[in-house]
């Protein structure tokens, strides 16, 4: 059972509906940023780390060009059919 | 064979939730945090800063400050008292910086004696008619408004308080005293000795 408290403010628990529109199309905005600063941030600061001199960090990519040689032959230079 | 069910979102958690918004970057999750909280946290806007206008734009920035924060919910306490902790003060902060007012507690105030360390009894405050009560609180300065909800509506333990406003027990407890005591103070003030009936 509600105190006279919890009585007093369940009067105003009604959310104005277009409130939930304004939060949620932020909300959208905000990750959809986070993600595109997830992205290219790591890369854009990869790129200014080489532009003043440092290193770049390591690339996730394996097989493309520049990949540590672990085999004679990159995997990406094989031919097909040749497995 | 039993069929699988796929569970509603409405039936997670709320760690269930934030782990999926967090790993998935999906604003349906936070859909349904919304949801379950935004009637709670704008009518503790309203209470505390009596304006439906202000209190739309603050539900609106804690809901975003929750959801750039979630990373940092370390579920030490629950995701409700987080909520609220948030919403308190938010409101606390834009009422100090809207009116200039530095005065947040009874004690800053000053009104109440020192001298009277008597601890007044809940009654004194859950026995009022509603429309009293309603006017007596929006007399209370803000802090003191805020620890009295934190109590009497959000049922918060003295340690939750204390972690909420990163004071120790004793201190809330002397804070809960004082703002009861005010209360009693502006009620009779504004009714005299009318006996304190709940309506």
């Amino acid at each position: 059972m509600k105190n006279n408290f919890q009585q007093w403010q369940s009067d105003f628990e009604r959310v104005p509906p277009e409130l939930e529109d304004r939060v949620l199309q932020q909300a959208r905005t905000f990750t959809a940023f986070g993600k595109v600063v997830e992205v290219f941030v790591p890369n854009a600061l990869g790129a200014v780390a080489l532009m003043i001199g440092g290193e770049a960090p390591d690339r996730p990519v394996q097989n493309g060009p520049g990949a540590p040689f672990e085999e004679d032959i990159p995997l990406w230079r094989i031919p097909p059919g040749r497995y | 064979m039993t069929p699988v069910v796929a569970k509603k979102l409405t039936d997670y958690t709320d760690s269930e939730l934030i782990a999926r918004y967090l790993r998935d970057q999906n604003t349906m999750y936070f859909t349904v945090l919304y949801r379950r909280y935004a009637g709670k946290v704008f009518a503790k806007c309203i209470s505390m800063l009596a304006d439906e206008g202000q209190a739309r734009d603050a539900t609106q920035d804690i809901f975003i400050k929750v959801l750039l924060n979630l990373a940092k919910f370390t579920e030490q306490s629950s995701f409700s008292t987080w909520v609220y902790s948030i919403t308190y003060n938010y409101c606390i902060d834009m009422i100090r910086k809207k009116k200039k007012m530095p005065l947040l507690f009874t004690e800053d105030v000053g009104k109440v004696s020192n001298e009277t360390n008597e601890e007044l009894p809940d009654s004194v405050l859950l026995e009022m008619k509603q429309e009293r009560l309603e006017k007596v609180i929006d007399r209370l300065p803000p802090g003191d408004k805020a620890i009295l909800m934190m109590k009497y509506i959000d049922d918060l333990q003295i340690k939750e308080i204390g972690d909420v406003q990163g004071k120790t027990e004793s201190a809330i407890k002397m804070q809960i005293m004082r703002a009861k005591q005010r209360a009693q103070l502006i009620y009779e003030e504004l009714y005299g000795h009318d006996p304190i009936e709940q309506g």
